[in-house]
């Protein structure tokens, strides 16, 4: 809990918050804009998830494209109020939960993404912070919780998923050919070439492997050197890059979340160079 | 060291107590950038630390369940299994499809965005397009509601294509099956 809560400047959270709540229309109109479709699709093919299950939330309906303009509309307006230092904590509550509805709309028609645990926490902890200005270098205990609590679910997603392949793969799923089946399924002009080479695409599983297992971790460490945390955040998002360019799956929304690792507090800066270590 | 200084903070959860000299080199390396405001630490109450704790173990908790027992149900904390499934080297890889005979008589493979329903969202309900057929008229329902300027689908079919793979890789033509068709009237 020491770890959890040590003090990070709460210029951060406002940056985070800008950037996060602006993701909102970004993910809504721009990058998953089908979840809008399930609008027009008949009741029958909603299959709530357990969530839809346990609270009373409606089918969804013509309603959800009112809903999701209205969301999209309120993460715009919350990312303007958090650069002017005015957000009120209940706009990032209701947000969240908004978020979270949407995602209950998006996933309960046969398919779940997993790209969204990091995010979600995002949104959860971002109005746990007070309210706070894009030049606040106050060192802020809640800061420093809502910033880790982010982190831990962005290394959970690796390493769970890592988890998730031994539970559901077995342990020699790195001598599998689930990258083959990737690259059949959906490959690119990058990645066909490889299934004449498939033995990139099977070395790759134990790349996969040992990066999400035993490297993901370390961006929970507070290197002396913030330079590692630079390297290692980069490293990570090129990864995502990467998947894009082979299999066009992007996790955007985990890549959002993974921008909390960077001391985003410096975009405020009028000079630049000030030392600071990153979380 | 000071026990407890006049709260000067700003939030319900916190107040202001001055830097702990022993919290180390990050609250040192914050001060010296510090613009205004000097070296106050943000402090959580007792209270704000112990609901954080709880919140913090119970997500984890919940996430390590879902992980090695829930499914994707569970969301947002059944597993991420993401590519979790392991294909055999000498198996076949099985891509599903759906495909479409509009009014026009013109055979399409059916596009995402068509229907409303992914291709990966007919994948994880084709058990019950298999079980009854006649679900799949409200994909075409689905379509004709999304795009009301396109002719109807007068039949819809869910194809699963299979790609033989030796030693990891694909080996001659894929093979089409139909798993389940649904035509009007």
């Amino acid at each position: 809990m020491r770890w959890m809560a040590s003090p990070l400047p709460a210029a951060r959270i406002a940056w985070l918050r800008v950037v996060a709540y602006a993701f909102v229309p970004v993910d809504l109109l721009l990058t998953t804009p089908w979840v809008f479709d399930h609008a027009q699709v008949p009741g029958a093919l909603y299959q709530p998830l357990r969530i839809g299950r346990l609270l009373p939330l409606p089918t969804p309906g013509p309603w959800v494209t009112a809903f999701g303009l209205a969301l999209a509309a309120a993460g715009a307006a919350c990312a303007v109020l958090a650069a002017r230092r005015r957000l009120p904590s209940w706009a990032g509550w209701l947000v969240a939960l908004a978020y979270l509805q949407w995602m209950v709309v998006a996933f309960s028609y046969g398919k779940v993404d997993h790209d969204r645990i990091g995010y979600l926490v995002l949104l959860a902890v971002l109005p746990t912070v007070g309210r706070v200005g894009l030049r606040d270098r106050t060192p802020s205990e809640a800061a420093g919780w809502a910033v880790r609590a982010t982190a831990l679910a962005v290394v959970a997603t690796y390493a769970l998923a890592a988890v998730a392949k031994i539970r559901f793969g077995g342990w020699d799923w790195v001598d599998g050919a689930t990258l083959t089946r990737a690259v059949v399924r959906r490959g690119t002009a990058f990645s066909e070439p490889l299934l004449d080479h498939t033995w990139v695409l099977h070395a790759f599983q134990y790349v996969l492997m040992g990066v999400e297992l035993l490297v993901a971790p370390l961006l929970l460490v507070r290197w002396r050197r913030e330079q590692v945390t630079w390297v290692l955040t980069a490293g990570f998002l090129a990864f995502h890059v990467m998947t894009f360019a082979a299999l066009t799956i992007v996790f955007l929304p985990h890549c959002v979340a993974l921008l909390a690792l960077l001391p985003l507090e410096r975009l405020g800066d009028r000079r630049p160079r000030r030392r600071l270590v990153p979380a | 060291m000071h026990p407890l200084l006049p709260v000067v903070g700003s939030g319900r959860l916190s107040r202001r107590v001055p830097r702990d000299a022993g919290r180390a080199s990050y609250a040192a390396g914050v001060a010296a950038g510090t613009v205004a405001g000097g070296t106050d630490v943000d402090a959580l109450t007792v209270a704000g630390r112990r609901g954080r704790a709880a919140a913090t173990l119970l997500v984890g908790a919940l996430l390590l369940g879902g992980t090695l027992f829930g499914q994707d149900d569970d969301f947002p904390f059944g597993p991420f299994r993401m590519y979790s499934t392991r294909d055999d080297p000498d198996g076949q890889v099985r891509s599903t499809r759906v495909e479409a005979v509009d009014s026009s008589g013109r055979v399409l493979v059916v596009p995402d965005r068509a229907t409303g329903l992914r291709r990966a969202e007919v994948e994880g309900q084709v058990d019950r397009f298999v079980a009854d057929p006649s679900l799949l008229a409200e994909v075409s329902r689905a379509h004709d509601r999304l795009h009301p300027d396109e002719p109807s689908y007068e039949v819809v079919r869910v194809v699963v294509s299979l790609t033989q793979l030796r030693d990891s890789r694909p080996v001659g033509e894929p093979v089409d099956e139909v798993l389940v068709s649904w035509s009007r009237g």
